[in-house]
């Protein structure tokens, strides 16, 4: 009798770890399908780690780069007309706040520089964004402008930059500086191999007016922590 | 007051800046013969100029007197090689000669968030230290010798004074170093007649690049994210039914009993 009630609770267990299981399953499928059609192409969406390590995961120069391919909006060309021309305006003040108002986004802009080991010393907490101070503002007449920022912390969790992968080109960014506000248009975002981006390009000072926004992505290990850079970049409007 | 030499052209061309250091002299300088400073005034430097490289015969003279005057000063055959950075110096010696000293500025690239400070000792005067908020950064500093570090930016409470000693002969004074540049002192004049001075020269350019860009420090958001979910749940599942199993077994032993 006992033997048959054990069988029976074999059983349970057995189907309670199965369903536990598919489960499990099904909420990945769901994350999945969520995430695949606007965060990475297809190739890149269950890459091995090698795949990761050793070959950049949306080389910049290939039109199949970047992560997202939405269709160009248009919901932002309203903005054009009050966009007075940077020779009206002369420089512009340091940034403040970062929003992008289709995902909903707002994050505080703190100026950084570089730490002890060379690297840029973006915010502890994901909750704020990073300015490289040393390199044009926001609006500046050239260069790039580059915003970084952690995804998530050991400490803190998840940041508002997870959503940076949602971005779209043609999706508006709006930065707040001491001086008024400087308006971008998402042109790119990928997602680039540690290894393989190019930071003098990212940082550059020179040639065009350029807004970059970089946060961590792809796979993430424990030791050596993220392997990519999501890099979005933003042109004035 | 500057003329220039020859067309400068392509790669084969130098930057060279010039710096009067010699106290109470108002000069021209010529170049190969050419006019290429006129009415040149103490502590003046000028703009950095292009001109192609090559061997160039530097004279110095008293303003107006042309180019066969008497030499204030002279150097011959002084090499400008293609794409260097150059800045000539007019000064006096350490025993109050006048002289002319050629440096080439090192303007390579810095690490981000670095400056690089030069001085040049282009004095009458003894060896000097060079301190920075009191502290020497540059020792035993001689005529016409040049030291370089690389600093944070900022702003630094430069004076100097001479070797090893608290003797202040020149500043305090106040020098804005900027990051992913190169600034150079000089310090000109005579100990002797007083007439110790700074002159500064800053050249921008050679900023680095920050050498990662660390986006995330809990892996929360990783893209792998789903792996330790799906490993987290099968462990869950296993658990549980290693937990019926344990008490499976208990239960048929106690049954055996």
């Amino acid at each position: 009798m006992f033997g048959q009630q054990g069988g029976r609770r074999w059983l349970t267990a057995l189907l309670v770890s199965c369903l536990v299981v598919m489960l499990a399953g099904w909420r990945l499928a769901i994350a999945t399908d969520s995430g695949s059609g606007q965060i990475l192409p297809a190739s890149a969406s269950a890459p091995t780690r090698e795949a990761h390590d050793r070959s950049p995961i949306a080389p910049p120069t290939s039109p199949d780069a970047a992560i997202s391919r939405g269709p160009e909006r248009l919901s932002g060309s309203t903005t054009r007309a009050a966009t007075q021309s940077r020779a009206d305006k002369g420089e512009p003040g340091p940034p403040r706040m970062l929003a992008i108002p289709r995902l909903d986004l707002k994050m505080p802009i703190t100026a950084v520089t570089v730490d002890d080991t060379g690297a840029m010393a973006v915010p502890t907490r994901p909750s704020e964004i990073g300015w490289y101070a040393y390199g044009p503002r926001p609006g500046s007449a050239s260069g790039s402008a580059v915003l970084g920022g952690h995804v998530d912390s050991r400490e803190y969790g998840v940041g508002p930059l997870v959503e940076l992968k949602q971005l779209r080109r043609g999706d508006d960014i709006v930065i707040t500086t001491n001086r008024g506000t400087e308006r971008f248009r998402v042109s790119t975002i990928r997602l680039i191999g540690k290894r393989d981006l190019d930071l003098r390009d990212v940082f550059t000072r020179e040639g065009k007016p350029l807004l970059r926004i970089l946060t961590c992505g792809g796979t993430y290990r424990r030791s050596g922590g993220y392997q990519a850079n999501v890099v979005v970049t933003a042109r004035p409007v | 007051m500057a003329v220039a030499i020859a067309p400068a052209h392509g790669a084969s061309n130098a930057t060279v800046s010039i710096l009067h250091g010699v106290p109470d002299a108002t000069v021209d300088v010529y170049a190969n013969g050419k006019a290429l400073l006129e009415n040149f005034e103490p502590g003046t430097l000028t703009d950095p100029q292009m001109l192609p490289a090559g061997s160039y015969d530097l004279k110095v003279v008293k303003a107006s007197d042309g180019p066969d005057g008497d030499a204030i000063m002279s150097a011959n055959n002084v090499k400008v090689p293609g794409g260097a950075n150059i800045t000539v110096v007019a000064h006096l010696t350490d025993s109050g000669k006048p002289a002319l000293t050629p440096y080439v500025n090192d303007v390579s690239s810095l690490p981000a968030g670095k400056a690089r400070v030069i001085v040049r000792h282009d004095a009458a005067a003894p060896e000097v230290d060079v301190r920075a908020g009191g502290e020497p950064v540059f020792t035993d500093l001689a005529n016409p010798k040049e030291k370089s570090a690389e600093i944070d930016p900022g702003t630094i409470k430069a004076d100097v004074v001479l070797a090893g000693t608290d003797d202040v002969v020149i500043g305090p004074a106040s020098l804005k170093v900027a990051e992913g540049t190169t600034t150079i002192v000089y310090a000109w004049g005579s100990a002797e007649d007083e007439n110790l001075e700074l002159a500064v020269q800053a050249i921008s350019g050679m900023h680095g690049s920050p050498n990662s860009v660390p986006g995330g420090t809990g892996g929360q958001a990783a893209s792998s994210a789903a792996a330790p979910l799906w490993a987290s749940l099968v462990a869950v599942a296993t658990l549980g039914a290693a937990v019926s199993g344990w008490q499976l077994y208990r239960r048929r032993a106690f049954m055996v009993r």
